[in-house]
This record gives C-alpha cells, sequence and structure tokens, in this order.
C-alpha cells in the first residue's frame, strides 16, 4: 500500500531529483521570467517598427556588430573559465573570467556610443520609435551591468579563497547561465532592431 | 436484467428533466431578462442567447442537482462509521464528461461565428479579418459605403457627438436615425478610451483615440434608446449618456434638413440662437443643467441665473473674460465643492464660435 | 522553565513565539503566517472600500463621495482585493503547507522567500499610499490613456505593482524548484497532493505573466515620467498595446487566484467523503491545461476593441475550450462525493459553496466567450457578477476551505465549528443575494464603474446594497472565530481529520525544522475507502499506489 523511506538527515538543499541541482533550476526559471519581461519590450518595439520604419535608417549596424561579436566572444570566455574551473585551473579561470568582463565592458561602451550617436541625431524618447529602442535596449545594458557588477563579486571571492572546488564551479556555472541568456537576448535584439527591414 | 431497465429508464428520465428544464430556463430568460430588443442584429444576438442560456440552465440543472442529490442522499448518517467505496475513477466516464463539454462548446463557437459575421462589419470579409480599426486617415479616405447612412460618433470626456458627413457635416449630441435603414457608424475618441454602448441594439465598440472603428445595425422599432459609455473614461463617465431616436424617415428628413437650416443660418444670424444651437451640439448638458434646454447634468454647477452670477464671481475678470476662460482653461475657476473634471474646449470653437456662445450663457 | 514534552521547545519561548511573525524570518511556516496576516489587514481595507462602494450605489444620484474619490475607491478595491489579499493569501498559505505535504526541511530558497513576503508588504504599502497624492483613478485595469494622464497617486500605484511583481516572480521561481527539486525520496508526481499539482500550475502562470505586465507597467511609468509615448497617440503611440501587455498577464491571475482553491477542494472533499479522489490524473492534468490555455485567452477582455478578427477569434475559441478542463474538475469532484459518507463541517461547506459559485461562473464565463454575446456583456454590472462569482465565490471560497481546513495544523487549535457553519451560510447566502441581481442589471442597461445610475434600477441597487454589508460583516464572524479559536481554542491533534497527506504526520503546529529526525512514510494520499465488493469500476490508483 505504501512506500516506505527514511528521511536524510543530511536532506539539505541539495535535492532529491537525481542531478538537477536546485539552484541551477532557479535560476533557469528566472531566465524564462526574464524572456518573458523582454518579450514585453520586444513586442513593443515590433508593434511599432511594423508601423514605423523610418528612424531605423539611422542605425550605425557596423559599430553594433562589432559590439555584438565582443558580447558573442565573451560568452566564449565565460565557457572557458568553467571548462577551467571544473580541471581545477584556477588560474585559467581567472583570466577567462576577467577577459569576460572587459569583453562586457567594452560592449557597454559601444553601447552608450550608439546611444549618444543617436541622440545627437535627434532621437529622442518622445518618438515610438526612440522609446521602444532605447527602453529594450537600455533594458538589456542593465542586465549587462547586473552581470558585471556579479562577475566581480566572484571575481573578489575566488581570489580571496584561491579555491576551485565543485561548489566554485557551480558559482560560475549560475554565472554562466545568466551571461549566456545576456548574450542570447542581445543576439535576438540585434536580429530584430538592426537586421530586420 | 430487470435493474438494468430501471437504471437506464431512470437516467433517460433525468436526461429529459435536465434537457427540457434547460430549454424552459432558456426561454424564461429570453423572455424576461433581456432588454427590448430593437434590431435586425439584436433579433440574431437574442437568438443565440437563448440558446446558449438553455444549455447553460441543462449544465446548471445537472450540477446543482447532483450536489443537492450528494447531499442529501450520502451524508453520513449518526452512529455511522466506515469509510465509502474505494474507487479511484472510470475511463469511459471521464472521457464522457470531457467529450460532451467540448461538443458544446464547438457547436456554440461555430453559432457564435455565424451570428458574428452577420453583425459585425469586421468579420465581413477575408480580408477585414487582418486589419485592426482603421487610422483616421484610412477611415475618412474611404469612400463613404453606398447608399447608407453613415454617421461619425465623436466621444469626449463626457459628451457625444453625431456628425453626419452625407448632410454637410451638421452635427447633433443626440443621433437620429431613420427606421428600417441600415446605418454604419464611424466612432473615434478625442481623449481617452470611450465605449459606445446601446443595449436595445446588443451594439457596443469601444471609441479610441487615433483609431476609426466600426459598427453597424438596422432598427426595426421607433422609439427613443439610451446611449451610454461603457469605458471609464474619467470623472463624469457615470453621465456620459445621450439618446437615440429612431424615427421614421419622414421624421428623419425632417429633423436632419432642420439641423441643416439652422446651422446654415446660424453663419449669419443670431449669435445667441447659435449660442444655443452650440451648447446642445457639444453636450455641455451632460454636466450643468440649464432649464433653457431642459437639461439636467450634475457633474458641474448649474447654469441658470449664470449671466447675473459671472460678473460677480472673481473680482477684477468681467463676466465676459470669465466665461471665455472657464471654456479654454477650465480649471482657472473652479467653483468650490466641484471637481476639476471639465474638458477644454479650445481647440473645439473658434472665434466665433465662442463669442456666441458666451452671448447666450450671460442670457441665461 | 517548562519544557512542551512534544516538541521539546521551551514554554516561555512558545509564548514569545508569536514575535516571530513580525521578524525577519526565513522559516516558510513564519513567512506563510506573515502572508496570510498582512493580507487579512488588506482584506479588511477592501472590504471597507467595498462597503463604500455599495454605500454610494445604495441610492441614484452622486451623495456619498465625489466623483473622484469614487473613482478612486473602485480602483483601490480592485487592486487591493487582487493583488494585496486573494493572490498573497493564496501564495502564504501555499508557502505554509508544499513544504510540509512534499516532506522537505523548507523552500528551495528560504531567504529568497522572506524576500518575497517584505517586498509584498513594501508594494502594499506604497499602493495604499498612493492614494493620498491623487488617486489612481483608472481602475485596476489602468487603460492608458486615462491612466498615464492621471494624479499622482497613479504613478506610485504603478512602483508598488512593478515591486510587487518582483516579490510574485520571486515567489514562483521558489515554488516550482521546491516542487521539482525537493520532494521525499519516492514521493514521485503521481503521489503529490493535489493542491501541489495545482500551486505549480499557478506558480508556472505567475512567472510566464507577470514580467509581461512589468513591461507595460515600466512603459507606463515612463510614459508619466519621462515623455515617452508608447501609449499616447498624439505621439505615434497605442493605447491597444497596453490592453495586450496587461491582459497578457491578468487573464492568467484570474486563473492563478483560482486554481489554489481548486487544489484545496481536491484535499478536502476525499478527506471529507472518506473516499479516494475521482480521476486523480484527469484532475492533475487539468490542472495544467488550465494553465497553458490561460495563458493563451487574453484577448477575450478586448473583444469591443475593434482589434483584428484574427486574435479575437481564436482567442474565442480558446477561451470556449477552457471549460473543458475546469468542468472536468467540477465533474470529479462530484463523483468523488458520490457513494461517500460526507462529514458535513465547515472545509466541505465551503467546497460546496465553492463548485455552487463556479458553476455560475464557469457558465457566464462561456457565454462571454462568445464574441456576439460579449459584445453586450462587456463592462457592465454583468461582468462585474461575473468577476465576483469566479473570484469571491469560487476563489475565496475555496481559500476559505484552505484555511478552514489547516487551521489546526497551522496554529494547533481547532476552529470552533458552529462559527464556522455560520460564517458560511451568512457569506453563501449574502454572497448570492449581492451578486446574482447584478447580471440583470449589467444585461439591461448598467456599466461598471459608475456612482450613478437611471432611476429603474434603485430598487435592485438597493438590495445589493443592503445584502453587500451583510456580507461584509460576515467576515468579522470569521476573524472573531480566527482570533479566539487560535488564543483559547481546544488543542488540535495531529490529524483531526483523519487526512492521508504528509502534513497531517507531524505535531500541530510542525516544529521548526519539519521532518528532521522522523521517518516520512510516503504514500498515495487519497487512500481512502472500503474496497468495493465483487465486480464494479474500482480502477486503481495512479503509479499502483495501491494495494
Amino acid at each position: 500500500m505504501s512506500v516506505t523511506s527514511v528521511a536524510s538527515q543530511q536532506q539539505t538543499h541539495q535535492g532529491h531529483s537525481g542531478t538537477l541541482d536546485h539552484r541551477k533550476l532557479g535560476m533557469w526559471l528566472f531566465i524564462g521570467s526574464e524572456v518573458m519581461f523582454f518579450a514585453g519590450f520586444i513586442a513593443a518595439f515590433v508593434h511599432f517598427k511594423v508601423l514605423n520604419p523610418a528612424e531605423s535608417a539611422l542605425l550605425d549596424i557596423p559599430l553594433t556588430t562589432v559590439n555584438s561579436f565582443l558580447l558573442l566572444t565573451s560568452s566564449f570566455t565565460v565557457v572557458s573559465a568553467l571548462a577551467a574551473i571544473r580541471e581545477r585551473a584556477v588560474r585559467r579561470m581567472w583570466h577567462f573570467l576577467i577577459a569576460t568582463w572587459f569583453l562586457g565592458a567594452a560592449f557597454l561602451m559601444g553601447q552608450a556610443l550608439e546611444f549618444s550617436k543617436l541622440f545627437y541625431e535627434g532621437v529622442t524618447l518622445h518618438s515610438v520609435f526612440g522609446c521602444t529602442f532605447f527602453s529594450v535596449t537600455g533594458f538589456h545594458g542593465f542586465h549587462v551591468l547586473i552581470g558585471l557588477l556579479w562577475l566581480l563579486l566572484i571575481l573578489v571571492k575566488t581570489f580571496r579563497r584561491k579555491i576551485a572546488g565543485p561548489e566554485q564551479a557551480m558559482q560560475v556555472e549560475i554565472f554562466g547561465l545568466y551571461w549566456h541568456f545576456v548574450d542570447v537576448v542581445w543576439i535576438f535584439l540585434f536580429a530584430v532592431i538592426y537586421l530586420i527591414r | 436484467m430487470k435493474t438494468n431497465i430501471r437504471q437506464v429508464a431512470c437516467i433517460a428520465l433525468v436526461a429529459l428533466f435536465i434537457i427540457l428544464g434547460g430549454i424552459l430556463i432558456g426561454l424564461k430568460m429570453y423572455q424576461w431578462f433581456l432588454p427590448e430588443s430593437v434590431t435586425v442584429e439584436s433579433a440574431m444576438y437574442d437568438q443565440l442567447f437563448r440558446f446558449t442560456v438553455s444549455i447553460a440552465g441543462m449544465v446548471f440543472l445537472l450540477v446543482e442537482g447532483t450536489l443537492l442529490y450528494v447531499l442529501i442522499r450520502f451524508h453520513r448518517r449518526p452512529g455511522e462509521t466506515g469509510d465509502g467505496v474505494a474507487i479511484h475513477g472510470n475511463t469511459s466516464l471521464e472521457i464522457v464528461w470531457t467529450l460532451i463539454p467540448a461538443i458544446i462548446v464547438t457547436v456554440l463557437s461555430f453559432y457564435s461565428y455565424d451570428v458574428l459575421k452577420s453583425v459585425d462589419v469586421a468579420y465581413d470579409s477575408a480580408a477585414s479579418w487582418f486589419c485592426g480599426p482603421l487610422t483616421p486617415a484610412k477611415a475618412l479616405a474611404e469612400p463613404v459605403s453606398g447608399g447608407n447612412l453613415v454617421i461619425d460618433v465623436i466621444s469626449r470626456q463626457f459628451s457625444w457627438e453625431f456628425k453626419y458627413p452625407q448632410y454637410n457635416n451638421v452635427s447633433s449630441s443626440e443621433m437620429h436615425v431613420p427606421v428600417d435603414e441600415f446605418v454604419l457608424l464611424r466612432l473615434t475618441s478625442e481623449d481617452v478610451i470611450h465605449s459606445f454602448w446601446v443595449p436595445q441594439f446588443r451594439l457596443k465598440k469601444d471609441s479610441l483615440p487615433g483609431y476609426v472603428n466600426e459598427a453597424r445595425f438596422e432598427a426595426k422599432n421607433e422609439g427613443t434608446y439610451p446611449v451610454i459609455c461603457a469605458e471609464l473614461c474619467g470623472l463624469g463617465h457615470s453621465e456620459m449618456r445621450t439618446a437615440l431616436i429612431v424615427e421614421s424617415k419622414e421624421k428623419f428628413d425632417a429633423w436632419i434638413q432642420s439641423l441643416v437650416s439652422q446651422t446654415e443660418s446660424a453663419q449669419t444670424g443670431d449669435p445667441v440662437a447659435q449660442g444655443r444651437a452650440l451648447f446642445a451640439r457639444l453636450g455641455c448638458g451632460a454636466c450643468h443643467t440649464l432649464s433653457d434646454v431642459g437639461t439636467e447634468g450634475q457633474l458641474g454647477p448649474s447654469l441658470d441665473g449664470f449671466g447675473a452670477r459671472a460678473g460677480g464671481r472673481i473680482p477684477g475678470v468681467s463676466a465676459e473674460d470669465y466665461v471665455k476662460t472657464s471654456l479654454r482653461t477650465p480649471n482657472a475657476y473652479i467653483v468650490a465643492g466641484f471637481l476639476d473634471a471639465m474638458p477644454s474646449f479650445a481647440d473645439r470653437l473658434d472665434d466665433a464660435e465662442l463669442n456666441a456662445l458666451v452671448q447666450y450663457l450671460l442670457q441665461q | 522553565m517548562a519544557v512542551d514534552a512534544a516538541t521539546g521547545v521551551g514554554i516561555r519561548a512558545r509564548r514569545a513565539s508569536w514575535l516571530r511573525y513580525f521578524s525577519f524570518s526565513t522559516d516558510h511556516k513564519v513567512i506563510g503566517v506573515q502572508y496570510m496576516a498582512m493580507s487579512f489587514v488588506f482584506l479588511l481595507l477592501g472590504i471597507v472600500l467595498a462597503m463604500l462602494i455599495r454605500a454610494e450605489l445604495a441610492a441614484p444620484g452622486v451623495g456619498v463621495v465625489n466623483a473622484r474619490l469614487y473613482n478612486g475607491i473602485v480602483t483601490l478595491h480592485g487592486t487591493v482585493m487582487i493583488f494585496l489579499w486573494l493572490i498573497p493569501a493564496l501564495v502564504g498559505l501555499a508557502n505554509y503547507i508544499v513544504p510540509l505535504m512534499i516532506g522537505a526541511e523548507d523552500m528551495a530558497f528560504p531567504r529568497l522567500n522572506a524576500l518575497s513576503f517584505w517586498l509584498f508588504l513594501v508594494a502594499g504599502l506604497l499602493i495604499v499610499l498612493g492614494f493620498v497624492f491623487g488617486p489612481a483613478e483608472a481602475g485596476w485595469t489602468a487603460y492608458a490613456p486615462l491612466s498615464t494622464l492621471g494624479p499622482a497617486g497613479q504613478s506610485f500605484w504603478i512602483i508598488g505593482l512593478i515591486v510587487n511583481g518582483f516579490s510574485s516572480i520571486l515567489g514562483a521561481i521558489n515554488f516550482v524548484t521546491t516542487v521539482v527539486t525537493m520532494r521525499a525520496p519516492g514521493l514521485t508526481f503521481w503521489k503529490l497532493p493535489l493542491f501541489v499539482w495545482s500551486i505549480l500550475a499557478m506558480t508556472v502562470l505567475i512567472f510566464m505573466g507577470t514580467p509581461v505586465l512589468t513591461a507595460g507597467l515600466f512603459m507606463q511609468l515612463f510614459d508619466r515620467s519621462l515623455g515617452t509615448v508608447f501609449f499616447s497617440p498624439s505621439g505615434g503611440g497605442d493605447p491597444i498595446l497596453w490592453q495586450h501587455l496587461f491582459w497578457f498577464y491578468s487573464h492568467p491571475a484570474v486563473y492563478i487566484m483560482v486554481l489554489p482553491g481548486m487544489g484545496a477542494l481536491s484535499e478536502v472533499i476525499p478527506v471529507f467523503a472518506r473516499k479516494p479522489i475521482f480521476g486523480y490524473k484527469m484532475i492533475a492534468w487539468s490542472s495544467i491545461a488550465i494553465s497553458v490555455l490561460g495563458l493563451l485567452v487574453w484577448a477575450h477582455h478586448m473583444f469591443t476593441t475593434g482589434v483584428a478578427p484574427a486574435i479575437l477569434f481564436p482567442m474565442m475559441i480558446t477561451s470556449m475550450i477552457i471549460a473543458v478542463p475546469t468542468g472536468v474538475k467540477v465533474f470529479s469532484w462530484l463523483a468523488t462525493m458520490w457513494g461517500g459518507k460526507l462529514t458535513l463541517q465547515t472545509p466541505l461547506w465551503f467546497c460546496i459553496g465553492f463548485i455552487s459559485n463556479f458553476l455560475f461562473a464557469g457558465m457566464t464565463g462561456v457565454m462571454q466567450a462568445s464574441i456576439p454575446l460579449d459584445v453586450h456583456f462587456q463592462d457592465t454590472y454583468f461582468l462585474v457578477a461575473h468577476l465576483h462569482y469566479a473570484l469571491f465565490g469560487a476563489g475565496v471560497f475555496g481559500a476559505f476551505a484552505g484555511i478552514y481546513y489547516w487551521f489546526p495544523k497551522i496554529t494547533g487549535r481547532m476552529y470552533n465549528e458552529t462559527f464556522g457553519r455560520i460564517h458560511f451560510v451568512l457569506v453563501f447566502i449574502a454572497f448570492n443575494i449581492t451578486y446574482m441581481p447584478m447580471f440583470w442589471l449589467g444585461v439591461n442597461g448598467m456599466p461598471r464603474r459608475v456612482a450613478d445610475y437611471v432611476p429603474e434600477f434603485a430598487t435592485a441597487n438597493l438590495i445589493i446594497s443592503i445584502s453587500g454589508f451583510v456580507l461584509g460583516f460576515s467576515f468579522l464572524i470569521f476573524l472573531v472565530n480566527f482570533f479566539m479559536s487560535w488564543a483559547w481554542g481546544p488543542k488540535a491533534p495531529d490529524n483531526p481529520w483523519g487526512a492521508l497527506s504528509l502534513e497531517w504526520t507531524l505535531p500541530s503546529p510542525p516544529p521548526q525544522h519539519n521532518f528532521a529526525g522522523r521517518k516520512i512514510v510516503v504514500r498515495y494520499p487519497y487512500d481512502f475507502g472500503t474496497p468495493a465488493p465483487g465486480s464494479g469500476h474500482q480502477s486503481s490508483p495512479p503509479d499502483g499506489a495501491g494495494g
């Protein structure tokens, strides 16, 4: 009639569903909700772009392509960092994480450049193109910024403790998930805003 | 064998009761629950309503009946111990009570689509399926459709204006239509979202700023019916009502002709008369009581005896300036006890009209 | 210092334990009570606002409050009841019960759990505070452009809801992670109590839908404060965009409010009928179906806007289809009770009330799903009646079924059954007298959100107002019962109802670390009933858990 089992005294927050760590699941779910958040803004952008394509001629595609490449590379460096820490190669992990940080920061600077160029050319918040463009790319940039701050925290923590165990690997992996999400959102935004006419 | 027949007979009787009961409920609701049905479209609506409520009635009898039966038959008697029977499910039964509702909603969907095609212009043709409300430019560029009466409905906080583009664009704050004729409405708003609702027509369509929506009807019964705003539009939402009068073709022609000649003569004639016509057309009575035109609005102060008061209201401001400012920037001089609910008429009145209105109001 | 034999906790510590509820605790049981207690405070506010509305509508003419205050009251009433009463109360109940039901020590992210509660509190304060600065007066639906033009309180309302959104989303992530990763060994999905399934379905809707509303809210905020033109026609914006973004969340919101009550019914009915739940798998799947379909129906709130039929018509179909899984649940509950031995006590009474009220909500829901029919009902008192039948008649009744059912477990005391029955009778009768006439009012010409109406509607409105006041006061009976029982009620045993789910294997109330140091015996939670003699339709429980 029933299955008997003993509660494990060590029932900590490792979870019991096999290999799925609860923090990873939590991050995936968080990413899911963030995707919906961006979906709202992207829907607004597409809605108005369909009706008002004029100002998109002012977008600087070459600059943003380089920018996108930087962000894509930073995803690659995160993956390398994770591989490094899984092999307990702490130094190598630091190098890749620091590279990630600088690539991300460079992306943000590139965005700031694009924003100021557009402002200079008269694209403001008071047009539908302006407000949808700046809000969606602005929120994306904000997410990149949060990622950079988080990465700083990770760098500080691992630098201090100088260990590279499974716990640290998990932290880097979870950060990696977030960072990849930020990257994928950018790819999508880049396609929708800059490439599709 | 015998028990089986009895069981089947029982179920059949109950089913019959439910079906007949449901149909009866549908008929009764159709009779006394709904307001008068005045148009071709409302008649179709009522048929669909009757059908749907009949089905709802059957579901109601089935579920409430079962609930009552269960409460009476299966409640635990005093002293009774033990559990109920360990039944975990019954696949056939579960399939049945999934399929039957699915069939019901499928039937309702088809029937609804059928009615929709006949009552709403947007569902008429394949092309219009992918268009939303039309933009103002597009709508105005469309030729006025062959033969039918077209009325432009302009909604503002908190009044309705009905314009007749086929009759020199004359406008009124009450809608008149001839009986037995198709009428096409083009609805838009100048500020927030409103909604044009005539219960007796079973007609409701939002009027949106920046868009033109279309609706149509053909009225069969003469009479006066309320036009009610059905979308929260601000402080005067409760007061935003006017009348829709369905009358014979002759009466309608007479009315519209008098409106046309009134508007023409108003260009050259007596400003006071022009002012009175403006007051009526702009729907000021929705918020202001004024015996001269017979309105009873409560949202704003009464305008009876206004002429005597206007000069002394604000020291240093003449009666004429007081009226002009109140029309252009209404929140400048709010009367104590009233809210800042009045919209500005600065863009809606040219200088001549402003003057006429001033002249008229100062005579009250 | 005396020591309690059962829990080993010092008695002095236990007296002061109520102070825990005012602190920053990461214990899901404390957080659950905090959520529920705060939600009841907001409920009282919502009831006062409702009584003001009914006082105004008791007679024609605008008399009791002025039009601005009235629109503000209407707006705050809806906002408070949805975001600050019903959803947090259900989240609180789930917070307390779900970890216990799955044999977990706490939620997956206890600190995040606490953060969710305190964010909710801040959000609630912001929303209510906004009333003082010129109330938000565009209805809880805040349609643009009316909302973007409104007074300063509207911005408080927007920010409060954004903060509340963060609270909800973080909470939802917590629940899903907890249910997926922290079930006791051997507790498969097909042995989960149906309440847990319903919470799973509810929280999926929360983290899929809320972020879209949050995006829209930011846009409104930007329109109001930064001069953007998302929803402003004069700037090229589109007010309909707001409606899409708003309803993408707010339709699922109604399922968020109803699913947990449905879950509670699936718990209470088998226990009080001493019979297994009928059709466990179908009920579980129906919760998922409602969740998925619930995300695909939002435009049925926009049938009169003139939006393209290509968008509206499919959503008519999905809105009709969603009646099927909800019907499956109702029929399953009736089949559970059929052939059972019903103990007619307060939790079961609220289940019965739920079924009766939900019937009206569902039938009028299908009527409104039909576009041509809805054209007449939209934005009238018919809709007000429908929504109250769904959210109050079903949602709140379901919540009460759960609250009364789990009251002994949470407080360690038994509530007073007589008061409970009086509460039920009063609220059920007053509820139906209050809301049934509104169907007629709506169809005959009374729009919603009005402070005034034509004299023909005076009698009906007076009856509704009187009954509404009785309805408001009926909550006092619950509150009296609640407080007196918690303070002086008889001690509750571990399992007063003879139920089979895991939370009833613990003392009432459970010790701080739930199951630590105890054996968790996982079993199918609806294994009631004596086997049927001889042949018959006896299918076994899912997963072969029986026998």
